[in-house]
């Protein structure tokens, strides 16, 4: 009898919402178009691929290319290296939230757009250059930075050759290129609020202070667990190219990260099962990131990616 | 067609009795081979265009090859940028084009796609006095470059690209600072420790000209490494690609016909450490030296603050300030008592492949050999740039209209008549000539090393004209007739190093089978990563060189042996 | 008596707060903008004298080189031409399938939710490889046309995830409900009231596709091999390459043309900068039209209850 009327409900309420179902096909029609479909070559990873056999004639190898990963003698020290780099990237997350707060709570003036622009644009320099910027700034003898830490009585140091400040070096240079840009999500966020909460706070003897905190912060609360939620998602994946480019013989210890390696035995060599699975080793990882830290989530502050 | 070609080439005999300088048709030519196939057939072509050819079906070589070559082509082309995704797609899609031009591949890929997983044709069946003669000849006379091109298992799977033109730009090189010896009174140094001396009174006199950070020992470690001046003198011999910059410690190098790596050499490494760090301690080399970036290093030789180097520095100050620098003359050590230099293959295998389904093996192996020639041949592709010859039918014109000029060098009237719309003559020939770069398939060969025009068009060799006098330096004072980076290059090098050029060179070109390439790159991660760390910390000062057994254990236990055991084993087999 | 105390003590408070935010945001603009200032001194100077230190606050060695050789090359008005074609045509495209798509999911009441949303989020995380993508947009016919780059990245999850949370927070559910009990469908429902409330997400999103479109080179560089079809990033890219190794080049040509490559081999670290001013200007143009678009107050005036 229940099992009966669940399937009866699930009908009803299928029908039901037949119009946001067909919103939503066309989107997912695409995915699968795009994106599922080639999914089937993700067995890559666990196949010798060969070229003449093709992907289905490859010999299927199992976790052969995990195993290797794994054993690598340096897999632990890339590990390390690689998440050291994400949790000092999280510490800078509470940056452009500060931000945006600050930037909401001004008039919207000459000054506020000013503001907001310049603190986006730095998102358009490319890599390289931010990398080459970066190098010059803290080069011992000519770097603006050390030329203002001598004008204020520090010495000049060859700060690129101290392995640990690899990973602040880095997480600094992209709080710099993504403050602005980061903190649009949350002025977007903030401008949403109704206006008649905010009336009533003003009605209430609300200073700014309180209805920032009573009232802002509450609502922004969802976005910004989201946004970390999304953020520690791609903990494990730290991108190839600024690492590479901030690399150097004396950092090495700490710069060496699992994308560098997978750079290193790369498209060339022609070990594409390798990298494949490497890659997927890496997403398994996020994957299980990501689920647990939305089941605290959920249960804590009552918010879900799903 | 074939009659029409025949009637070509009379009319060329005739012309050519007219013409000014030559009696008879240059066999480099090839007028007999044409046209190379009878029967209309379409061949499909894949080849990687320089960055500035625009549309490459509209230039000269497509048409010639398939007018006065009689071969129609269905062109796939794509830059160097892709080069990579391009390769491993083609592979991957199951229907190779049926040849595959200006790729490079390296032995990794021939072994992979040729022996392994035989997508590529083995072009020794074809390679015969009747269908390529011109590379036979040039394989009889030169069986280094058969032997580079040849896999374990006995097939052949690419033809190389052969530049003998300008020995300048192969050699590695690299340079001192001739004004700052004459100001020291010194001559070139021969040994290590006159290079040690001489880096002492480059500082001095650095000092005493105030030159702010003089760093004589210049460069940095990532991107202009001059250690291999101090592990040729410790009789390490490598075969380095001119485009390296990088260190040569962890290298495959020889040392008195032993393959060894300098960064897992017990005997040596410990006096080459001591070396390095003296020079550190010393400041002869920058104090960052391991972390100094690329920019601030170009900019640290344009404020004049090195007096070795190793890429010729006009590339990077003004080409005035370049006009200091000559050659080095390779050293000796307590280590090595002959001065030596590495040699380098004129060859860059992979540049031409054929796919193993093609329907016309020996016609694709023709059409390859048509661009090679065992004599020579000026940059074929747009006939021979000289004012002397002129082959209009069959150069579809293009041999006229050229001439010297002052200014522009060897030059032409079609490219004068649009040059507003090019920044350059290059430009001009990669968009209207080439339809490859010039060189990256075939043969780049001039009437000589070095060979340049005066101002009435008369070709000389530059490296003829030395200057009197029994030292390097007078007879590197051929300062006058030096106008561009490359002949001084190529002076400085002949003048110098090309003396002691020794036939002896480790093989870069090496085939291994797929495991063992795994294996191999797997230990050389490895190890490279962990030499490369340590080696700074033992020059700088951090590691103390007490610990170097310390070192050499953990070398041995990462599998340093084994790696080099590899190409010592492989050293043997072709031996 | 009280109440007027009571309002100077919040003004008084209320100016230092003012104060507080306006010198935060100076100083994080100005540290923010040094960098900035730097990138566009440096693409007009002498590399060297960047490289020296010798611009940390004004050109030296001023040059229009980097620019001249940047706007002479062909390639880059088609460039930019094509990037323009790809990104407003594909972020149309993007929008319209993640939008809907944010906005189905930001039902709490849909069967079934969980695993749409599971659907989305794997393509975050997986994917299949360039060998079979590349196998696959063959067979679709999508490699050598320039339709892969507007069609070929659907729906990114992330957007679509920060989209629905939009969606969530800031569309109370009574709004729905009321237009319900009216008798709207749900599909009217997406018009007349989520769309209109929507507007910051939409330009944020709008933004956050139009930049990547802007910038995506790599598509380009596997699939779109002809150069009349590239986008401006990958001719810009080429541009830098061919100049850095013009070195190569350099066999057998004329004194004139040595000194001119070696000329443009020397420029090429200025012409990085230069590349970055001449890429961004769209973008940073196309900023104050979205802007506005969550600005505070923008909501004022939009809701109806």
């Amino acid at each position: 009898m229940s099992t009966l009327s669940k399937r009866v409900r699930f009908k009803k309420a299928m029908s039901r919402h037949w119009q946001l179902y067909l919103l939503v096909f066309f989107p997912m029609l695409t995915v699968f178009l795009f994106h599922y479909i080639p999914l089937w070559g993700l067995q890559i990873a666990f196949r010798k691929y060969q070229s003449n056999k093709g992907i289905w004639g490859s010999q299927w190898v199992g976790l052969k290319y995990f195993i290797q990963f794994v054993n690598y003698p340096n897999f632990f020290q890339m590990m390390w290296n690689t998440l050291r780099v994400s949790l000092y990237s999280l510490l800078t997350f509470p940056f452009p939230v500060i931000l945006a707060i600050l930037l909401n709570d001004m008039k919207d003036n000459f000054f506020k757009r000013a503001a907001q622009m310049i603190t986006y644009a730095p998102h358009f320099i490319s890599t390289v250059v931010l990398c080459s910027m970066t190098l010059m700034f803290l080069n011992r003898e000519s770097g603006a930075f050390n030329t203002i830490l001598t004008l204020l009585g520090g010495k000049a140091q060859d700060w690129m050759a101290r392995p640990y400040l690899f990973a602040p070096v880095y997480v600094i240079t992209g709080l710099w290129q993504n403050l602005g840009w980061n903190s649009i999500i949350y002025l977007a966020a903030m401008s949403s609020l109704s206006p008649e909460l905010l009336d009533a706070a003003h009605v209430d003897g609300a200073n700014r202070f309180h209805i920032l905190w009573y009232v802002y912060i509450p609502h922004l609360m969802p976005t910004i667990i989201v946004m970390l939620l999304l953020r520690m998602g791609q903990l494990v994946s730290v991108g190839f190219e600024k690492v590479f480019l901030l690399q150097n013989t004396l950092n090495l210890d700490y710069s060496t990260v699992i994308s560098t390696y997978v750079y290193q035995i790369g498209m060339i060599k022609g070990q594409y099962s390798y990298s494949t699975a490497i890659g997927l080793f890496e997403s398994l990882l996020n994957i299980i990131l990501i689920v647990s830290l939305n089941t605290i989530s959920r249960k804590v502050a009552e918010t879900s990616l799903w | 067609m074939k009659h029409i070609s025949r009637f070509l080439s009379l009319m060329l005999v005739l012309l050519l009795l007219c013409g000014s300088a030559l009696a008879e048709i240059p066999t480099w030519l090839h007028v007999d081979q044409l046209p190379l196939t009878d029967e209309p057939v379409k061949l499909k072509i894949a080849c990687l265009v320089h960055n500035n050819s625009t549309d490459p079906l509209n230039s000269w070589t497509y048409e010639y090859i398939k007018q006065v070559m009689g071969v129609d082509i269905d062109l796939e082309y794509f830059y160097s940028a892709s080069r990579n995704e391009t390769i491993v797609m083609m592979m991957a899609d199951g229907t190779l084009p049926d040849m595959i031009i200006a790729c490079s591949l390296n032995a990794n890929e021939l072994t992979k796609y040729g022996t392994v997983e035989g997508k590529l044709l083995d072009l020794r069946p074809y390679i015969n006095e009747e269908n390529a003669p011109n590379l036979t000849a040039i394989y009889a006379e030169h069986p280094e470059y058969l032997n580079e091109l040849v896999t374990p298992d006995g097939a052949q799977y690419s033809i190389g690209y052969i530049n003998e033109n300008s020995f300048g730009t192969t050699c590695f090189n690299m340079f001192y600072n001739y004004d700052w010896l004459e100001a020291c009174g010194l001559s070139v140094p021969t040994t290590l420790d006159e290079f040690l001396e001489m880096l002492r009174a480059f500082k001095k006199y650095g000092e005493e000209q105030g030159i702010d950070g003089i760093a004589p020992f210049g460069g940095n470690s990532g991107a202009f490494n001059c250690t291999y001046l101090i592990l040729n003198a410790l009789g390490y011999d490598t075969s380095i690609n001119y485009q390296w910059r990088g260190s040569c410690d962890t290298n495959i190098c020889l040392r008195n016909g032993k393959i060894v790596m300098p960064a897992y050499d017990r005997e040596v490494l410990p006096y080459y450490l001591n070396y390095l760090h003296t020079m550190y301690e010393e400041k002869l080399m920058e104090e960052d030296y391991y972390t100094l970036d690329i920019d601030t290093c170009k900019a640290h030789l344009a404020a004049n603050r090195y007096g070795v180097f190793n890429i010729m520095p006009s590339i990077y100050t003004n080409i005035e300030q370049g006009r200091s620098w000559f050659g080095i003359i390779p050293m000796t050590s307590e280590y090595s008592d002959k001065a030596f230099w590495p040699n380098y293959s004129m060859q860059t295998i992979g540049a031409f492949v054929v796919s193993a389904d093609t329907k016309y093996p020996e016609l694709c192996v023709a059409f390859a050999d048509h661009f090679y020639d065992p004599e020579y041949c000026q940059m074929f592709l747009n006939g021979y740039t000289g004012p002397s010859v002129n082959q209009p039918e069959l150069f579809l014109g293009k041999t006229t209209g050229w001439y010297y000029d002052p200014i522009n060098g060897i030059t032409n009237d079609d490219y004068l008549a649009i040059k507003e719309k090019y920044q350059s003559y290059i430009f001009w020939r990669y968009d209207k000539l080439f339809l490859w770069g010039p060189g990256l398939f075939g043969v780049t060969r001039s009437e000589g090393p070095g060979v340049t025009h005066d101002e009435n068009g008369n070709k000389f060799s530059a490296y003829e004209v030395e200057g009197k006098g029994e030292t390097i330096m007078e007879k590197a004072k051929i300062r006058e007739n030096t106008t561009i980076a490359t002949q001084q290059q190529g002076i400085a090098l002949y003048n110098c190093q090309s003396k002691y050029l020794i036939d002896e060179y480790t093989p870069t070109v090496c085939y291994f089978d797929e495991e063992t390439t795994e294996r191999i790159d797997e230990l050389k991660t490895l190890v490279t990563e962990y030499a490369t760390k340590e080696l700074a910390k033992f020059v700088i000062g951090t590691r103390p060189l007490s610990e170097l057994d310390d070192y050499f254990a953990e070398m041995d236990k990462l599998g340093a042996a084994e790696y080099v055991q590899y190409y010592a084993d492989y050293y043997a087999s072709m031996h | 008596m009280a109440k007027n105390k009571n309002r100077i003590r919040m003004d008084r408070s209320s100016r230092i707060y003012t104060f507080i935010i306006y010198a935060l945001v100076t100083v994080t603009t100005l540290v923010v903008a040094y960098p900035l200032y730097f990138a566009i001194v440096a693409s007009f100077s002498d590399p060297n004298a960047v490289a020296m230190g010798d611009t940390v606050f004004w050109f030296k060695g001023f040059t229009l080189e980097p620019y001249q050789a940047i706007i002479k090359e062909p390639i880059l008005l088609s460039g930019y031409r094509n990037s323009l074609i790809y990104m407003v045509f594909g972020t149309a495209y993007n929008m319209m399938l993640t939008i809907p798509a944010a906005y189905v999911l930001s039902k709490k009441n849909l069967p079934g939710r969980k695993s749409i949303m599971w659907y989305f989020l794997i393509t975050m995380y997986v994917g299949g490889g360039l060998i079979p993508t590349y196998l696959w947009y063959k067979q679709l016919g999508l490699v050598n046309n320039p339709l892969v780059m507007i069609v070929g990245q659907g729906v990114s999850a992330y957007n679509m995830i920060v989209a629905r949370q939009f969606f969530m927070t800031s569309i109370p559910d009574s709004l729905y409900e009321a237009a319900e009990i009216d008798g709207a469908s749900e599909i009217k429902s997406f018009f007349r009231i989520a769309l209109p409330l929507a507007k910051p997400i939409i330009a944020v999103i709008t933004l956050y596709y139009a930049f990547a479109k802007w910038n995506s080179y790599y598509a380009a560089l596997v699939y779109l091999r002809p150069q009349k079809y590239w986008p401006l990033q990958l001719a810009l890219r080429q541009i830098l390459i061919t100049n850095e190794s013009a070195f190569a080049d350099m066999s057998d040509i004329s004194n004139t043309d040595a000194d001119f490559m070696l000329r443009k081999m020397y420029m090429v670290r200025a012409m990085k900068y230069a590349v970055i001013m001449v890429a961004s200007v769209p973008m940073l143009v196309f900023y104050p039209f979205v802007q506005k678009y969550f600005t505070k107050g923008v909501m004022i005036g939009s809701v109806k209850e």
